[in-house]
């Protein structure tokens, strides 16, 4: 009698601990879940907010005699984000991430620049940073492997379709909304692990502030980004060297980076 | 009191609507229409566009599918340091059309990009163009060293490279001020860069190695080299262009990367009128944009529907000084020198701009053979084109039979109908092959092989087939025959001969010469067995 009550007591509190470890286990794994699902529930958010508020700001635009009047602010702000992969997935990420910015200053389809609040003045090129990508090492695509380079990914905008809109990626931010462009801006290094990219939304404007940098790049699929109509832009923003450090700087140069909400980005 | 506030709030305003609407008819609808006139003025929303597939215009396109088919010719071409014309770039149009050339180096190929629809820069359509990599003759002393090593051979003047490789060529109009609005070429050299106007290559292209492909940036000139590109007369057969790239290559001092394409025209200039000296002056190659002499007669010219027969007579222009353009069509084997003071002309026969009749016979007695071994010659080929050889490149024993001796006889790798030298050779028809009309047995096959006629008295046509053709005036065929015939139950087998001459346009038997006619002989069994194996 005394070794059975023993032996339920141990057993009771084996059971326990279990139980315990099972507990903190599942905690964990539902706390992981649910972060993921958060960051990726909160950039959904984000591209919400900033998807209403820019068609909020375009339906509400006051025309008067030829002169368009915005009041409504966009509340836009720049996600950054990691991104891994072999280089097929890298790419169709980047590319995604390229169809959402697109999707959230309106495809295109605004014939006056998004950004000005008051269309009658002169305007510079306007750029919003949508996302700062940051590509992480994996298995399949190390920091030391040959990067992918420019032609491989235009290439790839030319090949792939989009993975709701049966449409080619190119052809989608062609003429899928509204007429658009592609403009990349790689460095000789291309797209690779350790290095960082932008993806940008920039608005159409008179052409003040076109910019010609050639000089700096590898590649650029524009040879003279045009001014009068709206670009998604890839830029290569990783100041590991020196030149890597003038392009960057030349682009933000010539392009006017809008500010977002939380007061980042912006020259 | 609150409630009462309320129905006093609401009632007044209908109250005066109501008045207003009695006692002035029409408020309602001016207020309306007040209303809808600020409309036009004042309205909400920012306009939409929608996008559309870009495209580029089809003069566009088709430039640009010769442009990429020659560059393919060059690359397949065995021939180093050659030329080739695509026929040059409409205008490109402001904002318009542009063709973007990149080297990727991990592929080792050129990447060209059509750019076009909205602002001119969406991309249309993409090539891949294997195992070429763009260059230009351009930057520093290039198109000097270019200069002197073809244009006006001068070794002592060539220090270094006479092309440069780049990684990117785009080609462009830019329209920066009244009268410079031109297609332009970017390379990403500064002094190349800088100048408006500096496509002005009429369409010619080189290639060194079969690999690079050369663009030619110009600039404004004679034709002297600039740093910036070789001046624009180097491109034009002009008098002044003594040694301009067009009169070089139809004087075979420079390679054409397809030398078998020949020439569609050449033009004899002749600087008086009656009787006078000539000179070959513009030479056409096959799909090249060319001038007339100094641009005179190229509306009449481009107006000619020039009927080259069923033979496919070669095409020589005729410009006389004061006079006028003419045209004829010369036949095949027919030869011109390039500096040929035999030229003689009666000028009744040239015609100005508004005549159209051909002097076709009249013409043909202005085509002599000049003895100058070291110029260029030109022949007309039965598919009606020119070649152009120099006299000293051929071997000194030349002769006709040796375009049917199965042996590249000239070294230049090219046996009989192969050998552009003998395209106007008796042996070899329009199509490079062995075997026309004069051959023996295309003049007694009942065949008008060569589609020759003459027009009869009442102006119809009368078709020469066979011995009524006069090139097989004096052709002889022979034919051997074996009869077999059953005799008395016995087989047996008979040669025959037969032998015929053309003659006056008719075909006349000869008996021949060999063994008796009639022999026979009797088959045996064994022989029976062995033709049937056969």
């Amino acid at each position: 009698m005394k070794f059975s009550s023993n032996f339920s007591k141990k057993a009771m509190a084996t059971g326990m601990l279990v139980a315990i470890i099972i507990s903190i286990v599942a905690f964990v794994l539902i706390v992981r879940l649910m972060s993921i699902y958060n960051e990726k529930g909160e950039e959904k958010q984000v591209v919400a907010i900033c998807k209403d508020s820019v068609a909020l700001r375009a339906a509400t635009a006051l025309n008067v005699a030829g002169a368009e009047f915005k009041t409504v602010p966009t509340l836009c702000k720049t996600i950054d984000k990691k991104i891994s992969g072999d280089k097929e997935k890298i790419q169709k990420q980047i590319a995604e991430s390229m169809v959402t910015c697109w999707q959230m200053f309106g495809e295109g389809r605004y014939k006056s620049n998004i950004f000005e609040g008051i269309s009658i003045f002169a305007t510079d090129a306007k750029c919003f940073t949508c996302y700062t990508l940051l590509i992480d090492e994996s298995r399949d695509f190390k920091a030391a492997s040959p990067g992918i380079t420019s032609f491989e990914f235009h290439d790839f905008l030319r090949k792939e379709k989009l993975s709701k809109i049966k449409q080619l990626y190119l052809d989608y931010f062609q003429f899928g909304g509204g007429p658009g462009t592609v403009i990349g801006f790689l460095s000789s290094e291309g797209i690779k692990p350790g290095r960082a990219y932008a993806v940008a939304y920039k608005a159409k404007a008179e052409a003040k502030g076109a910019m010609f940098l050639d000089e700096f790049v590898d590649y650029a699929f524009s040879d003279k980004p045009s001014a009068s109509i709206d670009s998604i832009m890839l830029v290569d923003i990783s100041r590991n060297s020196p030149q890597d450090q003038e392009l960057s700087n030349a682009f933000f140069k010539h392009c006017s980076l809008v500010t977002d909400i939380a007061g980042g980005g912006g020259n | 009191m609150v409630a009462i506030k309320k129905v006093v709030l609401y009632i007044i305003p209908i109250v005066v609507m109501i008045l207003l609407l009695i006692l002035y008819p029409g408020t309602f609808s001016k207020i309306k229409g007040a209303v809808n006139e600020t409309g036009k003025y004042v309205s909400f929303g920012v306009t939409e566009e929608l996008g559309a597939k870009p495209t580029i215009p089809e003069a566009h396109q088709k430039a640009l599918d010769k442009l990429l088919q020659t560059m393919k010719e060059m690359r397949d071409s065995k021939v180093n340091n050659c030329f080739a014309n695509y026929g040059g770039l409409p205008p490109l149009g402001e904002k318009g059309t542009s063709f973007v050339f990149l080297y990727d180096p991990q592929k080792d190929a050129t990447v060209v990009s059509v750019k076009g629809g909205k602002e001119g820069a969406q991309e249309v359509a993409s090539y891949e163009l294997e195992r070429i990599k763009p260059c230009v003759i351009a930057g520093g002393n290039i198109p000097n060293n270019f200069y002197y090593s073809f244009l006006f051979p001068k070794t002592s003047n060539v220090n270094g490279d006479y092309h440069q490789s780049v990684s990117s060529v785009i080609l462009k109009f830019e329209a920066p001020y009244f009268g410079a609005n031109k297609n332009v070429i970017r390379v990403g050299i500064p002094d190349v860069d800088e100048e408006s106007d500096n496509f002005e290559d009429q369409g010619w292209l080189f290639t060194p190695d079969n690999k690079n492909i050369c663009f030619f940036p110009t600039s404004y000139g004679a034709c002297e080299p600039e740093s910036d590109g070789l001046q624009r007369r180097c491109f034009i057969n002009h008098p002044l262009g003594s040694y301009s790239i067009p009169e070089l290559v139809g004087r075979d001092k420079l390679q054409l990367c397809n030398k078998e394409k020949g020439f569609d025209w050449i033009e004899a200039v002749l600087f008086s009128s009656g009787q006078g000296t000539g000179v070959v002056r513009d030479i056409c190659p096959v799909g090249s944009s060319c001038q007339t002499y100094q641009g005179r007669c190229n509306t009449v010219f481009s107006e000619y529907k020039f009927g080259r027969g069923e033979r496919g007579n070669c095409l020589l222009l005729a410009y006389v000084e004061d006079e006028g353009c003419g045209y004829a069509g010369v036949k095949p084997g027919s030869t011109i020198k390039y500096l040929n003071s035999d030229i003689k002309i009666d000028h009744d026969y040239v015609f100005g701009e508004n005549d159209k009749v051909s002097v076709v016979e009249k013409l043909e007695g202005l085509i002599t053979v000049g003895t100058d071994k070291t110029e260029t010659h030109y022949t007309c080929s039965n598919n009606g084109l020119w070649y152009a050889t120099t006299f000293s490149s051929r071997p000194e024993s030349y002769r006709p039979n040796w375009c049917d001796d199965q042996y590249d006889n000239d070294g230049d790798g090219k046996k009989d109908c192969y050998d552009s030298d003998c395209f106007s050779s008796q042996y070899c028809n329009e199509n490079g092959e062995r075997g026309i009309s004069k051959s023996p047995e295309f003049c007694f096959d009942n065949v008008n092989n060569d589609g020759d006629y003459r027009l009869n008295g009442e102006n119809e046509k009368e078709y020469l087939t066979d011995c009524k053709d006069p090139d097989c005036e004096g052709i002889v065929y022979e034919k051997d025959e074996i009869q077999v015939f059953e005799e008395d139950g016995k087989k047996k087998m008979t040669s025959v001969k037969n032998k015929w001459v053309c003659e006056n346009g008719e075909a006349i038997e000869v008996l021949y010469e060999g063994p008796a006619l009639g022999t026979e002989e009797e088959i045996t069994d064994e022989e029976t067995t062995l033709e049937a194996s056969e």
